[in-house]
């Protein structure tokens, strides 16, 4: 039986952080919700026997939101319009700023590129430590990264 | 525009939320590890309920070729031949009194005796006599004919007769020490050279004898098959070979 307190005490810690980097993932608030639950609670299932809870909950978000790409027939699917943001919400966009530009044209990038640049940019993970996350070479999160950087420089120039 | 690190960052972070609720999680932790353990568990009874299925189909298959109950082949017979073997074995048991009995085969006391015939009653006729393919075609002088036919000393012969007459079944008889002795000499001294001779006697008994023997330790020795021919029974036990002249009459009595 895993330690509940400790267990809830990593939540009221990291909860948060892992939730937004869910939605951040996924680009939508429900699927974000769901990701982060199938992260924690493999986290619960294994808490006796993982050492560093957040680093392997944040390898159980990346892998979750990764794998659930691959599943063509219920996972993502690439549309037209992004689904996360509605009429009102593009309403808004014309009147916001740029980091709600910004959030928007993440949602543009594929799994791994946007997996890249949360753990980089929003869980301020080095480079060694997203490749570790991510199960790939330094030199992949490297160039995945300058590739999602690039991508949204474009989309940012072609949209002024 | 152009992101930079720093607009990067925070147009990431902005709008974090509240954490999770812990507790739906745990309990959300505790339904999906329900659920995969009663899923282990019914793929493993699966497995189980299979792996019964097969043993209990095997069981009841070499069950009902012991009994004679399935048709009949060479296989049928070598099969039976191994159940047997299986039974005496475990109707030999290590056993002071057994010992006693191994160490004087010629003469085997009444416990040996009764031991055998236990043994000999568990030995079942096969729905049709094993068939030998002898070296040679069974000709005189092949390799290993002049073999004994019984390796070890004989203590109870239990004869399945065979008749070629339609609807016939085969007859089974237990023969005990000593008649199954003589019955075993009887064969075993035959010619292991084929003499032709003259027949007479039409009316000669026509078909085959199995002779399940055991030794005095209870163990089953290689069945002997007896092929009736006036001329000259053929005797053998797949390498050794007789060519029996005059098969004991109480083994004629069970083709007739």
């Amino acid at each position: 039986v895993a330690d509940d307190a400790a267990f809830r005490a990593f939540v009221e810690a990291n909860g948060a952080t892992l939730l937004h980097a869910a939605r951040l993932l996924t680009g939508d608030h429900h699927r974000g919700e769901d990701l982060v639950q199938t992260a924690l609670t493999r986290v619960y299932l294994k808490w006796d026997r993982i050492d560093t809870p957040l680093a392997y909950a944040r390898k159980a978000l990346v892998t979750a939101h990764i794998d659930s790409t691959r599943r063509k027939w219920w996972g993502e699917r690439p549309t037209e319009t992004l689904p996360e943001v509605s009429a009102t919400e593009s309403s808004d966009v014309g009147a916001a700023d740029e980091r709600d530009e910004l959030r928007r044209l993440l949602a543009g990038l594929n799994a791994k590129e946007r997996a890249v640049v949360v753990l980089r940019y929003y869980c301020d993970l080095s480079e060694q430590e997203a490749a570790a996350t991510l199960g790939v070479p330094v030199g992949t999160v490297k160039s995945t990264c300058s590739r999602a950087l690039s991508r949204l420089r474009v989309e940012i120039g072609v949209g002024s | 525009m152009s992101p930079s690190e720093s607009q990067l960052r925070a147009a990431l972070q902005d709008g974090e939320g509240d954490a999770p609720d812990a507790t739906a999680l745990i309990s959300h932790a505790l339904q999906v590890r329900r659920d995969r353990r009663n899923r282990i568990t019914s793929i493993a009874g699966g497995v189980a309920v299979v792996a019964v299925l097969g043993v209990g189909t095997t069981a009841l298959v070499s069950l009902g070729t012991d009994s004679g109950s399935s048709g009949g082949s060479s296989a049928d017979s070598a099969r039976g031949f191994q159940s047997a073997q299986k039974a005496a074995g475990a109707a030999s048991a290590p056993s002071a009194e057994r010992r006693s009995a191994a160490a004087s085969p010629a003469r085997p006391s009444k416990t040996a005796a009764a031991s055998t015939g236990g043994t000999i009653d568990a030995l079942k006729c096969p729905t049709t006599p094993a068939r030998y393919m002898l070296p040679g075609g069974g000709g005189s002088g092949q390799f290993g004919s002049g073999n004994p036919l019984f390796p070890d000393a004989v203590a109870a012969i239990k004869a399945c007769g065979y008749s070629t007459s339609p609807g016939a079944r085969p007859q089974a008889h237990v023969y005990q020490s000593p008649e199954s002795s003589a019955i075993a000499t009887a064969l075993e001294s035959a010619p292991t050279t084929h003499t032709s001779r003259m027949c007479a006697d039409n009316t000669y008994a026509r078909g085959t004898i199995e002779i399940l023997a055991v030794d005095s330790r209870g163990r089953a020795l290689k069945p002997v098959v007896i092929t009736l021919n006036c001329q000259a029974s053929q005797a053998t036990n797949g390498t050794a070979v007789r060519y029996v002249n005059a098969v004991p009459d109480q083994l004629l009595e069970l083709v007739h």
